[in-house]
């Protein structure tokens, strides 16, 4: 009770220390943090100096970590102080910087640039909290207008980036957060949100999900299909590799075949998948899918000789520039 | 026999004892040490029976000290090769005049224990001892030791003030021999007693031909290591050759110091045992420090002789024989070089460098090449104490090609480089300042002229051919040339692409990278608008035809040796205009995470999505879709560093802004106005220690890249029907302007530390100017590469893609295309 009360009284100084600094500083900031955000306000460019600064002093003192989510509220600050702001917080990653973050994210009368750069920064923390998960969580069901959409589908991808942290440093907490991703992979119905949450999964650079991804290639959506293979890509699923080089001669959208190429290449190059690459690029007439496989073949040059005069060819005869270019800069680079 | 007489012969005899034992000493034989000590010490005990010694006698109590003192250390070896090296050695000495480095350098390791009173001169002074003293002589030092004591007695009682010196330093010897034995005993040192090495010099020599006060000169250093070696420094001196010549004659000032002049000091790393050669340029400083009055002097025009010392702060423990831990000075007395100072006021400016990576250069069939490239230029400037103003420097290809499968034909091009203080390119660009002793780093970013004024013959044939490219600095002063012209240099072996004009399609593609293994930035971007008859791009399906543009750029940085793909950009725009479907989807990455991802969808049934997605709006007749976003991340790594020779552990970082902003429009035709930006900064931190003992920093300012991308592009669509024929007449604008501030600035580490310059008198080398030294090493350093310009900027109302039958072109599309011109600041507040 004494530490509630403790922290009552403070928020209260802090409070009285907002209202009275107001009108010394253009940022209404609690005394010491009103400095700091002055110089902020008023710089030319960035500092790295200032904002380590700030760093320094949210570290030094905490109780001042609660204020942010009320100062950016106020909507008196440029989106650059502001950007700062939520970068410190990421990088100081405390309980009390995550909750911060947690509250930005969460209100909707917060700037939208704001809680999508909180959303992102709380997948980002080093050590994300049960709290800041379930923050997370909770933003992704919210899809009640657009801009809750946006933040929804953010929540996801950062999601996805906390889960690749928790499983290198908590690996007791990551299956769960794995199992509630992969569940709505499998469970939605919203094609959008599908495609959010295979990014999401490909966000976990965990291989061992990557057979869950794999029958999504086959889905109906191309959009959806794209995503699949560019979660594979993100997670590098190796055993992946014959399956997208199988689906490539087949695939009819051109923007899926260009994210299996792009896949393709975080993968190693196996000799099927570059014979693969290397068929389809003669025949395909999508400009940007040849321009992604010409790219992918220049990097495997050396295991398939036999593309150097499809290489040449391309180079002189491609009907769009850039694959012309790319051609020569695979040959010669 | 006077006493003048006798004294000089004494002293003759204590100075040869002395080199003889030098050279005996080296190789601790103890049976050819024995009868000289005998006659030493009978020199000794004559001088102190002297009652009022003579000016000679007292030089020669002092080499008899030091003599002593070599004994000490040395007390016979036992090996018998170290008997024919002595025989060698000694008989060397005895010719030759001039002096044997390695023997002074024990010489020089002895007075360090001798003017040493610290803990920590105690241990290096064990390291000597261990070094020398080897078990099985023991009993023969114990009894130099007593005897030592005696004299130390008889020093302290018996002799004068000004006389006694030596035999002082002698007792003081005795007792730091003493606690160092003692502490060799405890086996402290016994770790370093089981890895022993010894780090010599080989040769050393000018390469240079006329070497010039004030003007760089190279010196080839070869080095041995008998053990693999983690850090090895090495400092370059040239001292007169007087000086040295004198310091082995007995009728000159034995307390005469010798000038010495440091060129320059240099750390090897990662050595592995045997032989390493490194060729280094210096450059000879036009003034040093004296040591006598510790003033600055010119180095006046004279000869001198190279001297090179290894391990200068103490770093190695060398246990591998008995004269390795004192075997690091060498001077090449054999060829004495003249230092001219015929140009000391004459500049040399070097074209030292010129790097293109990847060499290959595009060109359309006109000759004009189709990108533009970079090229990162290296000036090195001598010789001059003012900043030389208005260098210019120019550029140009040159190749041969073929025209209608003919034979080839010379081509060249002139180049026009990018002047970031005039914003526009210019046939010859004006250098900085160039700085005598600051080399020069700076970026060209460079596009070549339409060859001949815009005139060939025909058209070039496509293919490949050889170039190479020419760049030449004019200072627009006298220089002096010792190597020969060299305000040129060229780029040889690139290739000349020559690929056909474009068609359908338009793109821009841009890269650049710069910086160091510690700090660097690749830029890459590139933008596409084809026009295709790809059904399958348009899931409709069907006979139909359509606009596609992809857009990518990213940021890979290197952070100590670290290469990390710090952000990516990811967009894809398609419209077909038959089947009234549009697409656009973004990807934002940072180090392979995808941090946010957008897009809208546009088909008939757009109207029936109960939320349209953030950002999107109905308009014209079709979409409009407008987003902005931008999130500050940054990364650490560590990287170590040795300023003057001192570990220093830094954690680099770099942190700044990444985002797009994008508009597109879909409705007949497609737009797509925006981009990538990025605005990142690098920095550096560390524990600071306290100052003198670990006095470490770090400090700077580096904007590493400010780059934002404006892509506007355009491509207005009609659907024509004619029969059976279906075709889209098509109309393309497309236009990229990028603003781009590369490696801004530097970051820097230092360190400071207790130092002592080396001074020699009478063939002991001895600390000097002892005071704290501080070392700045710069991590990167870089002058600012700004450049705003648009990568393509062109129309183009082309009929081109039939789908079915023939083309039926009645010019009736236009696209809609509003260049952007450069964009404003990246953060947008």
């Amino acid at each position: 009770m004494h530490t509630v009360f403790k922290r009552s009284l403070t928020v209260v100084v802090l409070l009285l220390l907002t209202v009275a600094s107001r009108a010394q500083v253009a940022p209404a900031a609690p005394a010491g943090l009103a400095d700091v955000l002055t110089r902020l306000e008023q710089r030319s460019s960035p500092s790295l100096a200032l904002n380590a600064e700030l760093e320094q002093l949210l570290r030094d003192e905490p109780a001042l970590v609660a204020s942010v989510p009320g100062l950016l509220r106020q909507g008196s600050l440029k989106s650059a102080t502001t950007d700062v702001l939520i970068h410190v917080l990421e990088v100081i990653g405390s309980a009390d910087a995550q909750r911060a973050l947690g509250e930005i994210l969460a209100d909707p009368a917060q700037d939208h640039l704001d809680r999508l750069r909180a959303v992102v920064a709380l997948g980002a923390v080093a050590a994300p909290t049960g709290d800041s998960l379930d923050t997370l969580w909770q933003a992704t069901g919210a899809r009640t207008d657009p801009k809750a959409i946006d933040v929804a589908n953010t929540a996801l991808l950062a999601l996805g980036v906390a889960g690749s942290t928790l499983r290198q440093q908590s690996p007791a907490q990551y299956p769960a957060l794995r199992e509630e991703l992969l569940s709505r992979m499998h469970g939605t119905g919203d094609q959008l949100e599908r495609t959010l949450v295979l990014k999401a999964v490909g966000n976990l650079q965990d291989d061992s999900v990557g057979s869950q991804v794999m029958p999504f290639l086959a889905d109906a959506s191309a959009p959806v299909r794209a995503s699949a293979a560019q979660s594979l890509g993100l997670m590098r699923c190796e055993a992946s590799a014959p399956v997208l080089a199988g689906q490539l001669g087949t695939e009819p959208s051109g923007a899926v075949r260009i994210a299996i190429v792009t896949s393709l290449t975080r993968l190693q190059g196996t000799a099927d998948a570059i014979v693969a690459v290397h068929d389809q690029l003669l025949i395909d007439p999508n400009p940007a899918a040849r321009a992604v496989m010409v790219t992918y073949l220049g990097e495997h040059l050396d295991q398939l000789p036999a593309a150097r005069p499809t290489l040449e060819l391309l180079m002189l005869s491609d009907p769009a520039r850039q694959v012309r270019l790319l051609a020569a800069k695979a040959l010669y680079s | 026999m006077s006493t003048c007489v006798r004294a000089l012969r004494g002293f003759a005899l204590t100075l040869a004892a002395l080199l003889t034992l030098a050279a005996a000493g080296r190789c601790g034989d103890a049976a050819a040490v024995e009868p000289l000590m005998a006659a030493l010490e009978a020199r000794v005990d004559a001088i102190a029976a002297e009652p009022q010694p003579t000016a000679f006698e007292k030089q020669e109590g002092k080499a008899l000290a030091q003599a002593f003192a070599l004994l000490l250390g040395w007390g016979g070896g036992t090996e018998p090769q170290d008997l024919a090296r002595l025989t060698k050695a000694a008989a060397a000495v005895a010719k030759s005049k001039t002096f044997d480095i390695p023997v002074l350098g024990e010489v020089g390791a002895i007075r360090d224990v001798l003017d040493n009173e610290a803990e920590s001169a105690r241990q290096d002074a064990a390291k000597v001892v261990i070094l020398l003293v080897k078990p099985a002589i023991q009993a023969k030092l114990d009894k130099r030791l007593a005897r030592a004591d005696e004299v130390r007695e008889e020093g302290h009682v018996a002799w004068p003030e000004d006389y006694g010196q030596g035999a002082r330093k002698l007792a003081r010897a005795v007792t730091l021999f003493r606690d160092c034995l003692a502490q060799a005993e405890k086996g402290q040192l016994k770790e370093a007693k089981k890895q022993p090495n010894d780090a010599t010099v080989v040769e050393s020599f000018l390469v240079t031909p006329v070497p010039a006060i004030g003007h760089p000169v190279k010196v080839t250093t070869v080095v041995n290591v008998t053990q693999p070696t983690p850090k090895l420094t090495v400092v370059i001196r040239v001292v007169l050759k007087s000086d040295v010549d004198a310091a082995t004659d007995p009728t000159q000032d034995p307390d005469a110091v010798m000038a010495q002049c440091v060129l320059g000091e240099y750390t090897l790393v990662d050595l592995p045992a045997g032989e390493r050669s490194d060729t280094l340029t210096f450059v000879v400083p036009k003034e040093y420090e004296d040591p006598n009055t510790e003033e600055m002097v010119p180095l006046f025009e004279d000869h001198y002789y190279l001297m090179v010392e290894l391990d200068v702060h103490d770093e190695l423990i060398e246990l591998a024989g008995a004269t390795s831990e004192d075997n690091n000075v060498f001077i090449e007395t054999q060829t004495p070089y003249l230092l001219s100072d015929n140009f000391i006021n004459s500049p040399n400016v070097v074209l030292e460098s010129v790097v293109l990576d990847p060499k290959i250069i595009y060109a359309d069939t006109t000759g004009t090449p189709a990108a533009l490239f970079g090229v990162t230029m290296t000036v090195t400037t001598s010789g001059n104490d003012e900043p030389i103003s208005g260098a210019t420097v120019v550029t140009g290809i040159e190749t041969a090609v073929t025209y209608g499968g003919g034979p080839p034909q010379p081509l060249y091009l002139n180049g026009q480089i990018w002047d970031p203080v005039e914003e526009a390119y210019v046939s010859s660009l004006q250098l900085p300042d160039l700085v005598a002793g600051q080399p020069l780093i700076i970026h060209l970013d460079i596009r070549y002229e339409p060859p001949l004024g815009g005139t060939i013959p025909q058209e070039i044939d496509p293919g490949e051919f050889l170039a190479e490219l020419l760049f030449g600095i004019s200072s627009g002063v006298l220089e002096y040339e010792p190597d020969g012209p060299d305000n040129s240099a060229t780029v040889p072996d690139c290739t000349y692409v020559v690929v056909p004009l474009p068609e359908c399609s338009v793109s821009a593609d841009f890269g650049k990278a710069m910086g160091n293994d510690n700090f660097a930035a690749a830029v890459s971007f590139a933008s596409a608008l084809d026009i295709t008859d790809d059904p399958s791009m348009f899931p409709a399906g069907g006979m139909t035809a359509g606009a596609v543009g992809t857009l990518t750029g990213g940021v890979d940085v290197t952070l100590m040796g670290f290469e990390l793909d710090f952000v990516t950009f990811e967009a894809v725009l398609e419209r077909d205009p038959v089947q009234d479907y549009s697409y656009f989807g973004a990807d934002l990455y940072f180090l392979d995470f995808v941090i946010y991802s957008t897009g809208a969808v546009d088909t008939p049934l757009l109207e029936s999505i109960p939320i349209l997605p953030d950002g999107v709006s109905f308009c014209d007749g079709g979409f409009c879709y407008t987003k902005d976003f931008d999130k500050s991340k940054d990364v650490k790594k560590v990287g170590y560093f040795f300023p003057g020779g001192v570990p220093v552990t830094v954690t680099g970082k770099v942190e700044g802004k990444i985002g797009f902003n994008v508009s597109v429009s879909a409705s007949d035709g497609l737009t797509l106005a925006g981009g990538p930006f990025v605005e990142l900064l690098g920095g550096c931190d560390l524990a600071l220690g306290v100052c003198p003992a670990a006095c470490v920093g770090a400090g700077g300012e580096l904007t590493l890249v400010k780059d934002s991308f404006i892509t506007t592009a355009g491509a207005g669509m009609t659907v024509l029907e004619e029969g059976e024929n279906q075709s889209i007449d098509t109309a393309l604008c497309f236009s990229v302007w990028n603003k781009i501030e590369m490696l801004n600035g530097k970051l820097f580490v230092f360190a400071q530390f207790p130092w002592c310059d080396t001074c020699w008198a009478f063939l002991v080398p001895y600390p000097c100017n002892c005071g704290f030294k501080k070392v700045t090493l710069d991590i990167i350093k870089w002058d600012a590469f700004v450049f705003c310009q648009p990568l393509i900027d062109e129309e183009f109302p082309l009929c081109c893609t039939p789908v079915t039958g023939d083309p039926i072109c009645n010019g009736s599309s236009s696209a809609v295309c509003n260049p952007s011109g450069c964009p404003e600041e990246v953060e947008g507040d």
